[in-house]
């Protein structure tokens, strides 16, 4: 598997435990959630309400804006929140941001509490005009998931929430709109000034100092969230990026546009500019809605991606190509894809390796793919991919049939690997065998032969002695018998697995062959150290066979065995200057040694034009 | 002449010690291995060891490591080697300990006992002694441009005795021919085969073995 990005997470490994974290198909045991058994119908009332309560409000405080379209924009806002969520909670349920976004349309409309003409209602709104700012500043560190993750980012909403609640508390118990030409509000109003219910100090300077703590408190916060979102930003990963960047890039401009406020405020600049920066920023807060909106559909996107995919692929994708695929087409390059094998019960990777999904690191997480009830494959994906589903969902769906192909190839290749090691294991076992042989002959019944001719010897001895020359005649036709024996024994046994082989290494047991060929043989080549034992016999054994093959079929006068060691090969040949013509298919010697070449992983070739020799090399890994 | 023997298979080991010491040695000790033989080399001193290649723990050249140990630690004490397989390697491996009191043979060569009391008696007075299956495949291996093609018949007997470490008494006594004679064939063969004389009989077993091999 290539392309991790988040480390390696794959761990293949024989014994591992595959833990199955099944995300996919889960959305509908989630959507139970919301409003007791009606989530759906609760947030369409909720929608319903909200929006109604907007516009009362906006209609009771209507006299209020000094211009018609500063009411209308107002409105707007305060709705696209209101909408935003409803269609946040109704795409995505288990997400709390819809919730959040509800809460900032519905918050939106709490300063118009101070234009209704009750001074108890002007001090709830006067306080609580700006909670819409602590709810979006919320809402903004808390997207995609609607939860705040981070300590920091908890610090740093809860600062926002206190600062808003408790100073704009303070500064209303000082506001004494009746005494101001605006009556406390920025960009004026054309209404009249209702008293404040919770006025307790009625001092215009205490007010103007409560405003420009508010003021400044507010500007450093706002600072430190604009540093934060830019941080966030830069760390994100792609998807993360791709899911936080509308939402981010407009709650930065945002920030800025209320710090331009706060300082146009602050150094009383002319009316009209602090105006046009007020209605920039409350544009921008709608903007703002849509962009929440935009980032957590993205999954819109998926219908996109799943035509990039299927076009991507074709037909028959080559194997190992799906995986791009699906990075490009969830926009993420961690994606990394497993395959189920039914007959093992596991997950197991393009080689057929069984794959660890368990502990995948801080970033990755896994769905599930499934056909029906039964699982297919396992995506890892960055964990910003979960919201989502659809995307996945869609993009799982159409690539099913690659994935496929895909696992079928994978158990191919797990089941070649199974046989070729299957194979070196029996050339090696028969090797070992070999030995043995060898060495039972060695101990046993040559030894035996051995002490015998001894035995036999000495009665020889004692019968000539004696003089009994019939008895020592007969014996020594037997002692001659017994030498021929052994004699064919030792072939037998050197046949089997050379002894020298064993002891001395390639080289000596070569140069043996050699010496023992009835053709003029020579050994070229330096080969000083030893290799393991089945490379050693697997190249004496082809040149045995070669060198059997020109004496007998080639009529050659001489032959020269080369070996030497390049890199990670022993690589042996056989030359001589025979007729050549020799069919390798054919013979079934050179046929058997080509295959238990390749049993241990390498090569046999044979070229042998007419007339021009005869060159048996072979091509061996060492390791 | 004082004998230790070194064989895994007892049967063996005593038969061989039963067989020589009826045809007069001492068999001082018997070893089992390698490290049993060093050791009982230190305790019983003898003249002659007669080596089993390929003994415990791992089967293979035992009898040759052995060998060079005894050669580092008891000078005095000639070696002769037995194998159930020949090798022209082992032959030339153990040469290089020292061509004086070095023997190596096939082991069933000790079925003819008068020959084999004797090659024991040659190797352990210091002689060499070079199994004559090892020199005859060195002499008749198969060559592209065969040298030896030059020497005589007669000579071609000369050089196979020499390669199996004999003395020039030991060749005349051999071909029924005078020690002049052979002299005169030791000569022209390594005139012919452009190898430069050596004095000592067992020092030349090497130089002509290394030659045939090459």
């Amino acid at each position: 598997m290539s392309g991790s990005v988040g480390g390696q997470p794959f761990i293949p490994d024989e014994e591992a435990r595959v833990t199955v974290v099944a995300q996919a198909g889960t959305a509908e045991g989630v959507q139970g959630r919301g409003l007791a058994g009606h989530p759906r119908a609760a947030q369409a009332a909720l929608l319903v309400a909200g929006l109604g309560l907007g516009l009362a409000l906006e209609l009771g405080s209507w006299s209020s804006y000094p211009a018609t379209w500063r009411g209308v924009v107002d409105l707007a806002v305060g709705w696209a929140f209101l909408l935003t969520g409803f269609l946040a909670s109704w795409r995505r349920p288990a997400n709390r941001t819809g919730w959040l976004l509800t809460a900032t349309g519905l918050s939106w409309y709490a300063g118009n509490l101070r234009f209704l003409g009750n001074p108890v209602a002007f001090a709830l709104g006067a306080w609580l005009s700006e909670l819409p700012v602590a709810v979006l500043a919320q809402l903004v560190f808390a997207f995609p998931t609607g939860r705040l993750e981070s300590r920091a980012e908890r610090i740093i909403v809860g600062s926002i929430y206190g600062a808003i609640l408790g100073l704009s508390g303070l500064r209303t118990l000082a506001l004494d709109p009746t005494g101001q030409a605006r009556c406390g509000v920025t960009g004026g109003t054309r209404a009249r000034c209702t008293a404040n219910a919770a006025l307790i100090f009625h001092s215009p300077a205490a007010h103007t100092i409560l405003s420009t703590l508010h003021d400044a408190v507010l500007a450093a916060l706002s600072i430190v969230v604009l540093g934060m979102l830019v941080r966030r930003l830069a760390k994100a990963t792609p998807p993360a990026r791709r899911t936080l960047a509308p939402v981010l890039t407009v709650g930065a401009g945002v920030v800025c546009l209320f710090v331009g406020v706060d300082v146009a405020g602050a150094s009383r600049a002319a009316p009209a500019v602090q105006h046009a920066l007020y209605g920039a920023a409350q544009v921008g807060i709608l903007a703002l809605s849509f962009a929440f909106l935009a980032g957590l559909l993205q999954s819109r996107l998926a219908q996109m991606a799943v035509s990039r995919l299927l076009l991507e692929l074709g037909e028959t994708p080559p194997p190992g190509k799906l995986q791009g695929a699906l990075a490009v087409a969830l926009g993420d390059p961690s994606v990394q894809l497993a395959y189920w094998w039914p007959d093992r019960q596991a997950f197991v990777d393009l080689e057929g390796r069984r794959v660890l999904l368990s502990g995948l690191p801080a970033p990755l997480t896994l769905t599930v793919l499934k056909r029906g009830e039964e699982p297919i494959g396992a995506l890892v994906h960055d964990r910003h991919l979960d919201q989502e589903p659809e995307l996945i969902e869609a993009v799982g769906a159409a690539a099913s049939l690659a994935l496929d192909n895909e696992r079928l190839h994978a158990q191919l290749r797990a089941k070649l690997e199974e046989v070729e090691a299957s194979r070196t294991r029996i050339v090696e076992a028969t090797d070992a065998e070999r030995r043995r042989i060898e060495r039972d002959l060695h101990d046993g019944a040559q030894q035996r032969l051995v002490t015998m001719a001894l035995e036999l010897g000495a009665v020889r001895a004692r019968a000539t002695r004696s003089a009994n020359p019939a008895v020592a005649s007969a014996l020594e036709g037997l002692g001659d018998q017994l030498s021929l024996a052994l004699r064919d024994l030792r072939d037998l046994a050197r046949g089997i697995h050379p002894a020298v082989l064993t002891e001395g290494g390639l080289r000596p047991a070569l140069l043996s062959l050699a010496e023992r060929s009835p053709v003029p043989t020579h050994v070229a080549g330096a080969l000083s150290e030893r290799l393991p034992a089945t490379v050693e016999a697997t190249a004496y054994f082809i040149v045995s066979e070669a060198l059997a093959n020109a004496a007998k079929h080639a009529r050659a006068s001489s032959v020269t065995i080369t070996v030497a060691r390049c890199n990670e090969h022993l690589e042996v040949s056989v030359l001589d200057d025979g007729v050549g013509g020799a069919d390798p298919s054919r013979g079934s010697g050179l046929c058997g040694l080509a295959d238990r070449a390749a049993a241990v992983g390498g090569a046999l070739s044979v070229a042998s034009p007419p007339g021009g020799g005869t060159q048996v090399t072979a091509r061996i890994p060492c390791d | 002449m004082r004998l230790i023997l070194a064989d895994d298979s007892v049967l063996f080991r005593e038969g061989l010690a039963r067989v020589l010491a009826e045809v007069g040695f001492e068999i001082v000790a018997q070893a089992g291995d390698g490290q049993a033989l060093l050791r009982e080399l230190g305790a019983h001193p003898a003249e002659l060891a007669i080596v089993d290649i390929r003994m415990p723990p791992t089967h293979t050249v035992e009898g040759l490591v052995a060998a060079r140990q005894i050669r580092e630690e008891h000078r005095d004490v000639n070696i002769l080697v037995l194998s159930q397989y020949v090798e022209t390697e082992h032959a030339l491996a153990l040469l290089e300990l020292g061509t004086d009191g070095i023997g190596y043979l096939l082991k069933d060569r000790v079925s003819d006992l008068a020959a084999f009391a004797d090659v024991v008696r040659r190797v352990g007075d210091g002689g060499s002694a070079i199994d004559p299956s090892v020199v005859a495949q060195l002499v008749g291996r198969r060559r592209v441009h065969d040298p030896l093609g030059r020497l005589t018949g007669r000579e071609r007997d000369v050089l196979s005795l020499m390669a199996e470490g004999r003395s020039n008494q030991a060749i005349s006594e051999k071909l029924y021919l005078t020690g002049k004679t052979v002299e005169s064939h030791v000569r022209s063969i390594f005139m012919k085969l452009d190898l430069s004389p050596v004095a000592e009989d067992h020092r030349r077993v090497l130089a002509v073995l290394a030659y045939l091999r090459a």
